[in-house]
């Protein structure tokens, strides 16, 4: 990609990849290691993008692929940890932390819909597109995750909802294939 | 202020640390392979570490004949954080052909001298990310010591075959990708690339997806390895005893061998001049993964007819 269009697209959508992948990992290390490869990939993109749309778009397919692929590999572990919040993040209330720590504590395929949906404001159609799954399943996901979200807020069960630790399907090994 | 305002008002408050500087990514453009490649070897030595291999029975026709290698389950100490956790067991395919041919027994002698070399990482600490010296012959490989090369060397010259000695990428249109790899349309109408390479020989490595009638999206790893060439990437497929297996001829009129498991499925030919097979991202279960709908052994044989293997 060209020089001056890479440095300004790598500002304007580098929080955008990071919050798609903070929603995945949880952490801030993992996120700015997905960050930096998105960005890689970026750099080293020789396609050219029809609009600001297009750019946008295939950002957060390859942000969600990188992260997916991440998360397939065996040995990574999905952590959340307030404390592993990003130095930069200053909130203006209490309910602001809160909300987003209730909001990380829900399992990872309801946070990554929410954000597309309340945050980036794509559709439901369009999110399905992204994630690859029918537009039936986003809108299940979007209802759940309201659900949970809403019980956690009100309620006083603060339950931090399983992920599973170390994964245990590994589709590569030695080599990405 | 309503819910949707919070949550857009929250998440507005992260931000990324990195620094957007394009020296640094010209930089990383040029380690990134070797980086990649010392990341997934210091891991695969650590999953490896003292694990018990064990030898496994190989019956005919069938996934076990690929088999190279088997890992079982075991505890593993993150030293960085102490925390323990347990590997999954691996059990490790060839994708380079059967047990008769010079490409998979080289292809074993390699995953067994990997398997004992620089077990706990020490001489990779050393090497880095640095520039090691081998990139320029051995640069499609996972070789960072003198040792390494050697071994590789003895392996090829043992089996008649040759190293990759490049590799071309991102083929931004499946023309430019059949161009470069000799063959016809493969792909057919309902297969997508993501990434894509393509060896010198015409060896090819594709991520896609296949669009299944019912819109359903399946995810795959596509690859082809000319034979004649020396190559290392292997496939963990998990329990052969959670696996269905079948012959299967497709619409093209080429005899596959399709397996599928809980989270995978397998699309294998051994074809005149190369070995072929589709890693399928998805199986009979549902996985932790979000967005990976289960598949029958109708999808797969749908999957399969896909494809026009005749066109490699």
């Amino acid at each position: 990609m060209e020089q001056g269009l890479f440095l300004k697209s790598a500002v304007k959508y580098k929080d955008t990849i990071f919050r798609i992948a903070f929603n995945y990992f949880g952490n801030t290390y993992d996120a700015e290691d997905a960050l930096q490869d998105v960005l890689l990939k970026l750099y080293t993109c020789k396609k050219e993008f029809l609009s600001e749309e297009h750019l946008r778009n295939w950002l957060i397919r390859i942000s969600i692929n990188v992260c997916k692929n991440t998360l397939r590999l065996p040995w990574h572990k999905k952590r959340f940890d307030m404390e592993e919040l990003p130095e930069t993040a200053v909130f203006n209330n209490p309910e602001e932390e809160s909300l987003l720590s209730d909001v990380m504590r829900l399992p990872e395929k309801y946070r990554t819909v929410l954000y597309l949906y309340y945050y980036e404001e794509f559709s439901v159609k369009e999110i399905a597109t992204f994630l690859k799954v029918k537009p039936s399943a986003i809108t299940t996901r979007l209802l759940r995750a309201r659900k949970l979200l809403k019980e956690a807020i009100t309620g006083d069960n603060r339950v931090c909802y399983k992920e599973g630790g170390a994964h245990d399907i590994s589709p590569v090994v030695r080599k990405s294939i | 202020m309503n819910d949707f305002d919070k949550y857009k008002q929250t998440f507005s408050r992260l931000h990324s640390t990195v620094a957007i500087n394009e020296e640094d990514f010209k930089t990383m453009k040029h380690k990134h392979k070797l980086s990649k490649s010392a990341a997934i070897i210091a891991v695969a030595a650590i999953l490896f570490a003292g694990s018990t291999v064990t030898a496994y029975a190989t019956n005919l026709f069938g996934l076990r004949d690929l088999f190279l290698l088997k890992t079982e389950s075991e505890a593993i100490t993150d030293e960085s954080t102490g925390e323990t956790y347990e590997t999954a067991p691996m059990t490790i395919i060839s994708l380079q052909g059967f047990p008769d041919s010079a490409e998979y027994m080289a292809a074993a002698e390699w995953l067994n001298f990997t398997e004992n070399y620089d077990t706990d990482g020490a001489i990779l600490s050393v090497v880095g990310n640095d520039p090691t010296g081998f990139e320029e012959k051995y640069g499609c490989y996972l070789v960072y010591s003198q040792e390494m090369a050697d071994k590789l060397d003895e392996i090829v010259a043992k089996y008649g075959l040759q190293l990759h000695s490049a590799m071309y990428g991102d083929f931004q249109d499946r023309e430019s990708l059949y161009a470069q790899a000799g063959t016809g349309d493969f792909l057919g109408d309902t297969n997508y690339m993501q990434s894509n390479y393509v060896y010198e020989d015409g060896s090819i490595h594709i991520d896609g997806y296949c669009v299944l009638p019912e819109g359903n999206i399946v995810d795959f790893q596509f690859s082809n390895y000319k034979k004649g060439s020396f190559s290392d990437v292997f496939l963990n497929v998990g329990d052969f005893d959670n696996y269905s297996e079948w012959e299967y001829t497709t619409k093209s009129g080429v005899t596959v061998s399709l397996a599928l498991g809980p989270d995978k499925g397998l699309i294998l030919a051994n074809l005149d001049d190369s070995f072929m097979s589709v890693n399928v991202l998805s199986g009979t279960e549902i996985t932790f993964l979000e967005g990976e709908m289960p598949i029958t052994s109708a999808d797969l044989e749908i999957m399969a007819d896909s494809f026009d293997f005749s066109a490699l």
